[in-house]
């Protein structure tokens, strides 16, 4: 997992870090139960203060995305679970918004909307 | 989870300095900045600290011990490092160990070996001969060399250029890193504690400004910068720092003060240098 | 006891660069007593010598500013200047030794007659001056700094050191001390008894109001 701190940016490091986490986790780029680095080390590595990945794990916990062990670590937390199903059901949200944008510049008919939509789940092998 | 150190209403006064009721905690585990302009009362707490100096009251606390009461127990596990080298200029590297293993029951000779190597440091070189670096990393290599599970650096990176700055940095970080040691780092170059400290004392004139997390240093304060025209009476009497000119006016505001401010005011998170500005230019509500 | 005995050691090594320098006084003293024909000279010198290595532990510290240790160290103030005193009497016991065999060769070599009585009313007076110059210099450089100090402890030393080599030239001032000279004549082991006695118990006095000098002092 890559985390990327920008110090100029408005954005308090804590919260960068969250996103970053989560875009991870959403993206898929982490999978269910994968381990992410321990506060310490991930404070280390960033060189930032250990109080502000505690706060960043604290609030993904809260918000669903991780688990904690105690003493053993940080998982990333099944993503069938409710509040990670939110945030995917919008990200699909999203998308479908863009697609629908999208074919309505091009001025595509429904049903062809439809039969790109099934044709895509075809090549993608969706189940 | 306990506190490494804890100083309670310490106050010691000397002709011409006072420190007044300094009152904080650094839990066990983590890194605090100590900083403050100089001659602001960082290393009079320290010395206050290291009973060096004498305090005229308060208590001082090193994990749960007091520090005039149990001295010795505690400097077993202290170790302190200072902006100026304390060992006999004649020794070399390897007296340097001879000279004080005795004192300490967990001195590990072992370690202290590996530091040396580590930091380049020859066994046969003299303490005078070493460059300003390699003094702080002797003393570093020392205090790190029996155990202690306190460390206190009173201004470690004054005369340093970044690259060493930055070393010092990577080497405390280090320290830390199993979680059951605990750094205080006294300084006056705050971007250092901007890259590594986790709380932060602010000392201004022997007081304390602000102690807490560093996190929480920065949200609860506010650059603020408008014309003057902006500018009410309500504002001038609580802007910290607050400077006049005709471009327009700035100054420092806490964040709770923000609510009421009208449009077309600039608002943006300090460093912590503007903090330590802006407190020391005054303002009435200090 | 034992951080005593650790800070008697870093005493020793905080001496050891100057005692190399300080040793050039040792060999002065050799070359005096061999030029005058005394070798009471020779002897007086080398307490000299203990003297000046007792005090140069101060200097040393203040110039490497690593009096701090003594704020670092787990060691308390009072072991600490019981170490001090533990390392002085050493300097003193083996100066002292070395003082009464430089004495007896050289009188051999040089084929001086050196009596049993001067040489040991010699060897005491000198080590009763060790303890009383380091009795009186070691608790004004533990409360004020060596460098202030030097002048007023330093120097009167070496002028009595002075004063009593040349009254020891005026054999007419031992003489009136009459009955004092025979009784001592008469029982020559109470000389080293009584010196010893005495400079111990300088040195004693000495340690006890430096540690209530030291108490207050911040480092």
């Amino acid at each position: 997992m890559t985390i990327i701190i920008k110090n100029s940016a408005g954005v308090p490091i804590y919260e960068q870090i969250k996103e970053q986490v989560k875009e991870a986790i959403l993206n898929d780029e982490m999978k269910d139960g994968d381990m992410l680095p321990s506060i310490r080390q991930l404070a280390g590595d960033l060189k930032v203060s250990v109080i502000t990945t505690t706060r960043a794990y604290a609030e993904l916990e809260q918000e669903g995305y991780i688990i904690t062990v105690q003493g053993k670590g940080c998982y990333v937390a099944p993503k069938d679970n409710d509040l990670i199903r939110e945030q995917l059901l919008r990200k699909i949200e999203d998308g479908f918004n863009a697609s629908i944008n999208a074919a309505r510049i091009a001025k595509l008919p429904r049903e062809e909307l439809r039969q790109l939509f099934e044709f895509t789940l075809e090549e993608n092998g969706y189940e | 989870m306990s506190n490494a150190l804890e100083v309670q209403n310490l106050c010691k006064t000397y002709s011409d300095f006072t420190l007044d009721s300094v009152s904080f905690s650094l839990p066990a585990g983590y890194i605090m900045g100590f900083v403050g302009q100089n001659g602001a009362g960082k290393t009079t707490t320290i010395r206050c600290i290291l009973n060096m100096a004498m305090r005229d009251d308060g208590v001082i606390k090193i994990y749960g011990l007091d520090n005039v009461r149990d001295e010795l127990a505690i400097k077993q596990e202290l170790a302190v490092v200072f902006d100026e080298i304390f060992f006999v200029e004649a020794w070399t590297v390897k007296e340097v160990e001879k000279a004080i293993r005795g004192f300490y029951s967990q001195w590990d000779s072992r370690l202290y070996g590996e530091y040396i190597k580590k930091f380049d440091l020859s066994p046969e070189k003299r303490v005078k001969e070493l460059s300003r670096g390699m003094k702080l990393k002797l003393m570093l290599a020392v205090a790190m060399s029996h155990n202690a599970k306190l460390l206190i650096l009173d201004e470690p990176t004054s005369g340093l250029d970044p690259v060493a700055r930055d070393e010092l940095l990577s080497i405390l970080r280090e320290y830390i890193s199993d979680g059951e040691k605990s750094v205080f780092f006294s300084t006056h170059v705050t971007t250092d504690l901007e890259r590594i400290a986790d709380y932060i004392t602010l000392i201004d004139h022997g007081r304390i400004f602000y102690t807490g997390t560093k996190d929480g240093l920065l949200e609860d304060f506010c650059i603020v910068k408008g014309s003057k025209s902006n500018l009410t009476d309500d504002m001038k009497r609580k802007i910290i720092g607050l400077s006049i000119t005709s471009a327009g006016f700035t100054g420092m505001l806490p964040a709770s003060e923000l609510k009421g401010l009208p449009g077309g005011i600039v608002t943006e998170s300090p460093t912590i240098d503007e903090i330590l500005i802006h407190i020391s230019k005054g303002g009435n509500n200090l | 006891m034992n951080r005593v005995l650790t800070a008697m050691k870093l005493d020793f090594f905080t001496a050891k660069s100057s005692l190399k320098l300080v040793a050039i006084l040792l060999l002065i003293g050799v070359v005096i007593g061999a030029l005058a024909h005394g070798p009471i000279y020779t002897m007086i010198f080398t307490m000299i010598f203990a003297v000046t290595s007792c005090g140069s532990i101060f200097p040393t510290h203040e110039r490497s500013h690593s009096d701090k240790l003594y704020g670092i160290l787990p060691v308390k103030k009072s072991e600490m200047i019981a170490g001090r005193y533990l390392y002085a009497l050493i300097i003193g016991a083996v100066c002292t030794a070395i003082s009464g065999i430089l004495g007896l060769a050289l009188a051999r070599i040089m084929n001086v007659s050196l009596d049993s009585f001067t040489f040991w009313a010699t060897l005491m007076l000198a080590f009763i001056y060790f303890s009383f110059a380091v009795g009186v210099s070691y608790p004004i450089y533990l409360k004020f700094s060596f460098a202030k100090a030097y002048l007023f402890t330093m120097l009167p030393m070496y002028l009595i050191a002075v004063l009593i080599l040349f009254l020891s030239k005026q054999t007419s001032f031992i003489s009136d001390f009459g009955r004092l000279m025979q009784f001592f004549t008469n029982n020559q082991i109470l000389i080293p008894v009584l010196g010893i006695l005495i400079g111990l118990v300088l040195l004693a006095m000495s340690a006890l109001i430096a540690n209530l000098l030291y108490k207050r002092k911040e480092i």
